[in-house]
Order: structure tokens, then sequence, then C-alpha cells
């Protein structure tokens, strides 16, 4: 684990806390996207903010393919140490 | 009977032990996400709403396409032990009404009341054309252009166009090759919700009636078929006010 994937879960449990309108310590990294009120429009706007947050374009299918906020962040992780190749 | 794992299908909002439990039916297309975002909102029951397969995390799984399939399914898994009210909007009405029938039916627990939303009654006839057949683009555009509530970026992106196409074309399949069949009307009080500006109006709303032995009241918002999007704040008040109460007569009883 790196300070970089830490960085990410971090950004990704913010959205949603906000999103549900709790507690970050209360969304579970865990958990898939609808039980933590994500659905694909809502995904939409997640990927529009995480494209500016990594300086590369974010396409929903890389969230919607990635059932919980631990799978996206591995994922991000992956795809940014393999150079851009999907995982 | 041996129980079965409810978890793919009803997605459960913040737990409420001992509260009376909601559980929520999606419209065409839609997911369970946007109901459990109301489970903060909704503090007097425990809200589960029900996420079919081919979306979500339930992606890779295969759609269902015809109301007895998904009707058969729910039931096997819905837990109807304790005291609950069922909702839903749209063709999760539709699903909704169908899925009390068949509890009725297998002699379980029926529901303390029904809540139906932006549908008309079962036995209307439809008469727009069919959508199910229709090319990816064209079933999403022609969707967008009756209901709205599809986001534009959709049709921009192709991994993203298909994958909504799959689960929607499934829904609308299964409203589309629905047929009423009459039936005994249900023992169960009715609330039906609309908004004012949807194209579904307040007589296919009352219409309902005919559909149940007990109270129906008919509610209609400002907004269109997704009133509830509009106003949410004023809808969900409406919604627990319609649970407490319905509770509150179960108590009484």
């Amino acid at each position: 684990m790196n300070a970089h994937e830490e960085d990410l879960r971090a950004w990704l449990t913010t959205f949603v806390a906000d999103v549900l309108d709790i507690g970050p310590e209360e969304v579970d990294p865990g958990a898939p996207w609808e039980s933590l009120g994500v659905d694909s429009a809502m995904t939409l706007v997640l990927v529009a903010d995480l494209s500016v947050v990594l300086g590369r374009t974010v396409q929903p299918i890389e969230v919607l393919s990635n059932p919980t906020i631990d799978a996206v962040v591995e994922h991000l992780v992956t795809f940014e140490a393999v150079g851009g190749e999907r995982s | 009977m041996k129980p079965r794992p409810t978890g793919r299908w009803f997605v459960q909002g913040q737990a409420r032990p001992g509260r009376p439990k909601l559980f929520c039916f999606p419209h065409g297309g839609g997911s369970a996400a946007e109901f459990v975002r109301w489970s903060r909102q909704l503090p007097s029951v425990e809200l589960s709403a029900v996420q079919l397969p081919g979306r979500g995390s339930r992606l890779s799984e295969p759609v269902l396409s015809t109301m007895d399939e998904v009707v058969a399914a729910v039931v096997d898994v819905m837990p109807t032990t304790a005291p609950y009210t069922v909702f839903g909007h749209s063709l999760g009405a539709l699903v909704a009404y169908e899925v009390v029938r068949e509890l009725r039916r297998t002699g379980r627990r029926l529901p303390d009341r029904l809540i139906v939303s932006g549908f008309p009654a079962p036995s209307t006839q439809r008469t727009e054309p069919p959508v199910h057949g229709l090319p990816d683009d064209e079933l999403i555009a022609e969707v967008a252009t009756r209901h709205g509530g599809l986001p534009g970026e959709i049709l921009t992106d192709p991994e993203l166009k298909a994958m909504v196409a799959r689960y929607l074309r499934a829904d609308y399949q299964v409203l589309e090759t629905y047929e009423w069949r009459p039936e005994e009307p249900l023992p169960v009080p009715l609330t039906v919700f609309g908004g004012r500006d949807d194209s579904i109006g307040e007589d296919e709303l009352r219409a309902w009636q005919e559909h149940v032995t007990e109270a129906v009241t008919v509610r209609q918002f400002p907004g269109d078929h997704f009133y509830f999007r509009e106003n949410p704040a004023v809808v969900l008040r409406a919604l627990a006010a319609v649970v407490r109460t319905t509770a509150v007569a179960d108590r009484a009883a």
C-alpha cells in the first residue's frame, strides 16, 4: 500500500460521504456502489471529478466494472503501474 | 424452508432494527442506489431496494426479461416475516403489485400498504409502441424522450451505452410483454403517488382503485415523471408520513 493508493481511497470515500451526507468513517470501502447510493448517473459525476484529480480521462466503465471503492482503487493503481493499459 | 440470501437482490440502506421495513422497486433502467440515498431522510423506516441482475454490482449477471421471472426471483428471497410496506415507481410499481399478488397466491404475509408511483393502473391498455426491439441508440433516445431521467453522456460513451442499453432493454421487455391477468383485488391499503406534469394523468392513477379492496389515496406532487428528484424533501416527508400512519394503524388493529 502506498501513499497514492491511500489518497485515492480517501478521495473516493469523501465523494461518497458527500453524496450520502454522512461522515467518511461511515463509508464502507468494501461495499458495492449501490449500497453506497452511487448509481450510473452519479458515476458520471464521479468520473468527471476523478479525471480532474488524476489528470487523465477516466472512463465510466472503469468505475462501473469495479463494484467497490477498494476495487476501483486497486484498478486505478494497477492502471497507472502498467502505463495506462486496461486491467 | 431454508432462508435464502437476500443480499444481491435487496440492497439495504441504514440498518434500523425494529423499525417498519420499506421495500422499494426501481423504475425501468433504475437502480437500488437512488433509494438507498433516501435512507438518511427516512429515519423511521429500514429501507431496502431491489437490485435486479445486469446492473450495479450485478452487471455481469444475465438479465431477466419477463415479469414472471422477475416476480418469481424477488418473491423467492423477499423477507416477509416482519411488518413491511412496499413502494414501486413506474415499472417498479407494476413489479411491486405483481410481487404482492404472488405473495398472496403463495400464502405469505402481505404488506401493510402498497405505494405505487408514476404508473397507470395495471389493467390499462398500453398505447405506446414497444421499444425493447430497437437498436441501442434509438432505445435510449426514445426512453429519454418519453420519461427523461437518462444523462446525455450515456450516448457518447460506447461501453456505457451498451451497458445501459442491456438492462434498459430487459426492463422494457418486462413491461412490454406484460399481460394483466384478472384476479381478486388485493386486500391491501393503497397509496398512489404521481407528478402533476407527468403524462400519466390523475384518472389513470385513480384507476388503481379497482385493484384493491381497501381505501386508495392519490397524491400528486409538482413535477414530471421523476417528481421526487425535483423536490425530494417534500416527497420523502409524505412517504415517511404514509409509512408511519400505516404502522400506527397496524398496531391499533
